[in-house]
C-alpha cells in the first residue's frame, strides 16, 4: 500500500513542467516556489496527505489545507510544502512524485535549491548551478550557459528525488544557487528564479522579492530552525564533503 | 517515614511543575519572542576553532552599527539591536493576531572561556560578526 496519496481537486495538466521543492539550504526552494504561485497567480489543485507528514494542517484566507500542495497555471505545476518533511516521509514522497509525474506524462520535473557556501556574505550576486539526470538535460543547461556542477555531494530531498527520476531515465533537473545554509536566504531564491525564468520563459516580477528580502528573513527564521533540525537525519553536512573520486 | 515519603513527592513535584513552566516559557519566548518589549530572537550560527569562536547573527532590518550593542563576558554574549522600522508576524499562539516587533535579544553561553578584549565585531549586510579567541586553547609541547 502507498504512504501516500495525491488528490487531485483539479484537472492537472499533462505534458507540464514540475516544480518540486521542500524547506532546504537557505529556504531557497521554499522562497522561490512558494513566490512564483503567488506572483503568477497559479490555481490551488490539490495536495498530498499521508501518515509520514507530521498533524498539521494550514489556515488560508480562513480555509484549512495540507501543508503540501498542488498549484497549476498552463503548462506548470507546482507541487510545494510550507513544512519540513520528516525523513521517513521523503523516499516515499520521491517515489510517489516520480510515478505521479510518468502519469502524466511530465516533460521535466525542477527543484530549486540552495549550495552552502561559507562565504556567502561576501557574494553579491549568488552563482547558480545546474545538475541534469538526463544527458539531454546536461545539454540544454550548457546551453542555456547553466553551469554544471562536476563534483560533490548531494544530500536529502533533491538527491532521492533525482535519483529515483534518473531510474525511470526521465528528464530533471536541479537549479541550485549559492547560499546560506542556516539562514533564509531570498537573495539565492532570486538568483535561482532568474535562471529559471530566463531558461523557460516564464516571466515573473522578481522587484518586491528583492524589496522584501529583509522582511522574508525575518518571517522565515522559524521556519529555518525547524527546517535546521531536520539536516542532521538527512546527512546535509555531506555536502560539504569532497567525494572519493575527487582525491 | 510516610512524611517523608510525601515531602519527597511534593518536593519532585514542585520541581517538575517549574521545569514545565521553563519549558512554556523558553518555547514561546524562542517561537514569538517577547511582545511586552516588542523582541524577538535573531537566528544565529557558532563556529568553533581551534583558537576562537566566530559567531554570525542574523540582524535583517538593522541599518547602522550604532543599532547594535553587543555586551561580553568571558563565556556569555548579549546581543541587543534595534530595527529600523517595526515588523509584523503572524502571533502563532492566536492564529489571527499580527504582533509588531521593533528590535533583537539573544544570550548565547560559550562552551569554553573566550577573552573578551582580544574580541573583534563586524556588521555586513544585516549580519553581525563577531570574532571571540579563545582564552587559552592548550599547550604546545615539542615532539621530540
Amino acid at each position: 500500500m502507498e504512504k501516500i496519496t495525491i488528490v487531485e481537486e483539479e484537472q492537472i495538466p499533462s505534458n507540464a513542467i514540475l516544480i518540486n521543492c521542500l524547506p532546504d539550504v537557505g529556504l531557497v526552494g521554499a522562497i522561490a516556489s512558494s513566490y512564483l504561485v503567488e506572483k503568477l497567480e497559479m490555481n490551488y489543485s490539490g495536495y498530498l496527505d499521508s501518515i509520514l507528514f507530521p498533524p498539521i494542517i494550514v489556515l488560508h484566507k480562513e480555509r484549512p489545507l495540507s501543508p503540501v500542495r498542488i498549484y497549476t497555471k498552463g503548462d506548470l505545476v507546482v507541487v510545494l510544502s510550507e513544512i519540513p518533511l520528516p525523513l521517513d516521509a521523503l523516499r516515499h514522497l520521491a517515489t510517489k512524485i516520480v510515478k505521479w509525474a510518468e502519469e502524466k506524462s511530465v516533460k521535466t520535473v525542477i527543484t530549486f535549491g540552495g549550495i552552502p557556501v561559507p562565504n556567502r556574505i561576501d557574494i553579491e550576486k549568488p552563482k547558480v548551478y545546474g545538475i541534469g539526470a538526463t544527458e539531454e538535460d546536461r545539454e540544454f543547461l550548457r546551453k542555456n550557459n547553466v553551469k554544471l556542477l562536476k563534483e560533490g555531494f548531494m544530500a536529502g530531498y533533491y538527491a532521492l528525488l533525482l535519483k529515483e527520476r534518473m531510474k525511470k531515465k526521465g528528464s530533471c533537473i536541479a537549479l541550485l544557487a549559492e547560499s546560506h545554509l542556516q539562514y533564509p536566504d531570498p537573495g539565492a531564491a532570486v538568483s535561482v528564479l532568474e535562471v529559471f525564468s530566463k531558461i523557460y520563459d516564464v516571466k515573473v516580477d522578481l522587484g518586491p522579492l528583492i524589496e522584501q528580502s529583509e522582511e522574508y528573513r525575518i518571517k522565515l527564521k522559524e521556519l529555518m530552525k525547524r527546517t535546521l533540525e531536520t539536516f542532521r537525519h538527512a546527512q546535509k553536512s555531506y555536502e560539504y564533503t569532497p567525494p572519493l573520486t575527487y582525491v | 517515614m510516610s512524611y517523608e515519603f510525601f515531602e519527597a513527592i511534593r518536593r519532585l513535584k514542585k520541581e517538575v511543575d517549574e521545569f514545565m513552566d521553563y519549558l512554556e516559557r523558553r518555547f514561546t519566548e524562542e517561537i514569538m519572542g517577547d511582545h511586552a518589549v516588542e523582541c524577538i530572537e535573531p537566528l544565529a550560527e557558532i563556529r568553533e576553532y581551534p583558537d576562537k569562536y566566530v559567531v554570525i547573527i542574523d540582524l535583517p532590518c538593522v541599518r547602522r552599527r550604532e543599532d547594535i550593542n553587543v555586551k561580553l563576558t568571558e563565556d556569555t554574549i548579549i546581543i541587543e539591536a534595534q530595527m529600523y522600522r517595526k515588523v509584523e508576524i503572524y502571533d502563532l499562539m492566536s492564529n489571527v493576531k499580527r504582533t509588531e516587533f521593533s528590535s533583537y535579544r539573544k544570550s548565547i553561553r560559550l562552551p569554553q572561556p573566550i577573552d573578551p578584549k582580544k574580541a573583534t565585531a563586524t556588521f555586513k549586510k544585516g549580519m553581525l560578526i563577531l570574532m571571540l579567541p579563545k582564552k587559552s586553547y592548550g599547550h604546545e609541547i615539542r615532539v621530540e
